[in-house]
């Protein structure tokens, strides 16, 4: 049977933002050979996003074709996407900070685990992250948001509707802030000012970062080889020896054929779902739980947090359609003081508020079910949009249980035989039995916020889902609870790293890929190190 | 580099097969409603020309829309309308955005059969009931024929993206309602929702629209 070797001093499985960073990082540091292995196809069509946002706006169609692999899926999972750039593709491009007070949960609140860093530890990482993928911002309340340096841009001008609101948030007394963008607010790094296109998951003119732009210019001057479409189904340890020796791999043009990856080191960066899965499905001879699992925590203790959603109408003259994207954001209820976490109770959420069209788009029926045609139809939304209306949002920490779990299903398989993942997310039983109190209590501040500015919730929801997860091969200085060192390096394997969200402890309340990002680069920076 | 989907790749070759005869029937579908005619908007549209009995669409137009855009904004509604259905493609690959399902979602099969269909029922309706097509109806007459059949249909209240809307009216009011244009009119200035524009003009008020068109 033919076969095919891809040798290099540091190979990375995985091609998502995690893995941007480490890539440019390392290769900026050393001279080391640098391979990049992605299961998914590279979607390097810059060129055709005009068009493909048109397809999108029109037709709501996926603008990146052939994002996923047919037949690959987690369970329960995020998102199908898998492709060259990851999830990271198709973001929002929001960055917001994880909070000090996220990296002290057992400390500071008797629950959860603390981190093995603290925020001090990660904050030049974060500055290192914004740097690099250019983030747009305005710092919040050094009580709240405290960072050592600025933000790499100015934030992107308010926009009217936001303006409007964060003056009509604010006479609740909650101090709200501009979420941090990655979107240009001048050109940065090669990359074009944001024109305010209003689709970000879609941007044309690559003022929002993405990871293509990373790996194409990487590739563009040498530092890395990126082998897209090529599915590594386990690593393997040397004889005699823990560290990892090679990756088993193949084409996926050419299945029969096997790939087989060596280098000095690998960087695990497929994030939280994938990660988890290489390693369970690496079990066998001295390692049979998988590899990198000797303390049993592979897979566990994956994380997220869920959110409480609302739509309000505001008496305010709002204009639907400017930039819906922009958010406002208060980190008030992430400090640690008795406001914030009443009775003693561990509660902590952020706010979020956008401009909404909800309650305010045209309608074929009015409230009592008439039929609304032409002229009716329009004077009917007319007749709807002296007011506007907001979404508000609040994002709550959820305490993972060990039992919060990634596992290998052997009755579902891919095309090419392999067993599929599944995660089944499990509160702690500290969350659980808080969640209807934090959903009220996240319900009862929204309520206050319309009190003091005036308006009506027009609906409320409550997520089931966790967002923004993470975890599976949590960070940790016992080698017995967690998989990977405070740098990410595996405790049972002096050669293999796992980069970003599968690290994490706990998710906090704000999006995690800026935290990624910089845990990936601090991981880089101790790679770098040992190499 | 270009695009890196891969067209025909061993992989695509396993797209679910459901999709693949939506894909088709929409399309033979299409290909055998006959012809009767043409409007001003259109004749630009020859795809659309197979599938939909033009003076027909145009008549209903005129009877679904809003009557202050006038003729001439019928026109445009319409023309807009015609090139949007003939750049539909049934059943394509829908967004894999965050929270949405593991499964790949797809989008619906073609409308312009359904439609065009529904469209030929209301003429034969109106020459069976009023003994003349529903072109040559009155304007009033046409909008209370339309009504009945949207009744008929239970018609929801709000608008679905326009390819999913199950009645030719929902769908071409669902088109008209969502854009930039639409949201214009209603608010009496020049929002232009999803145009690009530099970042310090999101900063102010969107102008009137007698200012804008000055």
């Amino acid at each position: 049977m033919a076969s095919r070797t891809i040798e290099a001093d540091v190979a990375i499985i995985g091609a998502g933002i995690s893995a941007a960073m480490v890539a440019e990082r390392v290769a900026e540091d050393t001279s080391a050979s640098i391979a990049v292995i992605e299961a998914g196809n590279r979607i390097f069509d810059f060129e055709n996003r005009f068009h493909t946002r048109r397809r999108f706006l029109d037709y709501g169609e996926n603008p990146y074709h052939g994002d996923h692999i047919p037949g690959h899926d987690c369970k329960n999972a995020q998102s199908r996407s898998m492709s060259v750039g990851g999830l990271a593709m198709h973001w929002g491009g929001t960055t917001p900070r994880y909070s000090p007070e996220d990296f002290r949960l057992r400390s500071l609140f008797g629950v959860g685990a603390d981190w093995p860093v603290s925020y001090d530890d990660l904050d030049p990482f974060y500055q290192e992250a914004e740097e690099r993928i250019g983030v747009a911002g305005e710092p919040g309340p050094p009580e709240y948001d405290p960072r050592s340096g600025d933000y790499p841009m100015e934030p992107l001008p308010t926009s009217y509707n936001l303006g409007l609101a964060k003056e009509w948030a604010e006479k609740s007394g909650i101090p709200y802030w501009r979420n941090p963008v990655s979107k240009n607010s001048r050109p940065w790094r090669g990359r074009r000012e944001c024109v305010r296109c209003d689709t970000c998951s879609i941007c044309p003119t690559g003022a929002k970062y993405s990871p293509d732009f990373t790996f194409r210019s990487l590739l563009e001057a040498g530092r890395i080889t990126l082998h897209d479409r090529t599915m590594v189904r386990r690593l393997v340890p040397g004889a005699g020896s823990d560290a990892i020796e090679a990756a088993e791999a193949f084409h996926r043009d050419d299945p029969d054929e096997p790939v087989t990856i060596r280098a000095r080191h690998f960087v695990l960066a497929a994030g939280y779902a994938w990660s988890s899965h290489l390693l369970l499905r690496s079990a066998g001879g001295r390692f049979p739980n998988g590899i990198a699992n000797r303390s049993g925590t592979v897979g566990r203790f994956i994380t997220g947090h869920r959110w409480v959603n609302a739509f309000v109408s505001v008496p305010l003259r709002l204009y639907p359609g400017v930039y819906r994207q922009d958010s406002l954001l208060s980190k008030r209820f992430q400090h640690h003081d008795e406001e914030a976490q009443p009775d003693g109770k561990y509660i902590r959420h952020d706010l979020r508020i956008w401009e909404s069209d909800v309650g305010k788009r045209a309608r074929l029926r009015d409230d009592d079910g008439n039929l609304l045609l032409g002229s009716a139809a329009l004077n009917d939304w007319r007749g709807r949009i002296e007011t506007g209306s907001l979404r508000m949002r609040g994002y709550y920490d959820v305490i993972p249980a060990r039992e919060s779990a990634l596992t290998l299903e052997a009755s579902r398989r891919n095309p090419w035989g392999d067993p599929l993942p599944r995660i089944d997310f499990v509160d702690d039983p500290v969350s659980a039995e808080l969640r209807g109190y934090t959903e009220a209590k996240i319900e009862e501040r929204f309520r206050r916020i319309l009190a003091a500015g005036g308006g009506a919730m027009l609906n409320i929801s409550f997520a089931s889902d966790y967002d923004h997860p993470g975890g599976g091969c949590r960070m940790g200085d016992d080698p017995d609870d967690s998989v990977v060192d405070a740098w990410g390096r595996a405790h049972d394997h002096d050669n293999l790293w796992v980069a970003g969200a599968p690290t994490i402890v706990s998710s906090g309340c704000n999006n995690g890929t800026l935290t990624f990002a910089a845990l990936s680069l601090r991981t880089a920076s101790r790679l770098a190190g040992a190499l | 580099m270009s695009a890196g989907s891969r067209a025909g790749s061993a992989d695509d070759a396993r797209a679910p097969s459901r999709r693949r005869f939506l894909q088709r029937s929409g399309a033979v579908v299409a290909a055998v409603a006959a012809p009767t005619g043409a409007v001003a908007a259109a004749q630009e549209s020859p795809a659309l020309a197979i599938s939909l009995d033009q003076p027909l669409l145009g008549a209903f137009a005129e009877a679904v829309l809003p009557v202050e855009i006038g003729p001439a904004g019928v026109e445009d509604a319409l023309r807009d309308f015609v090139r949007w259905l003939n750049g539909f493609e049934p059943v394509a690959e829908l967004p894999h955005p965050y929270l949405s399902s593991v499964e790949v979602q797809y989008g619906p099969p073609h409308p312009a059969p359904r439609w065009a269909s529904q469209l030929q029922a209301l003429d034969l309706r109106a020459t069976t009931e009023y003994g003349a097509g529903f072109a040559e109806m009155p304007l009033a007459a046409r909008s209370a024929l339309i009504a009945a059949d949207l009744e008929r249909h239970d018609a929801e209240a709000d608008f679905p993206r326009p390819a999913y809307a199950g009645h030719v009216a929902v769908g071409l009011l669902a088109h008209f309602f969502s854009q930039p244009k639409a949201a214009d009119l209603a608010y009496g200035v020049r929002i232009n929702a999803a145009a690009c524009r530099d970042l310090a003009s999101g900063a102010n008020p969107p102008a009137p629209l007698a200012a804008a068109e000055a």
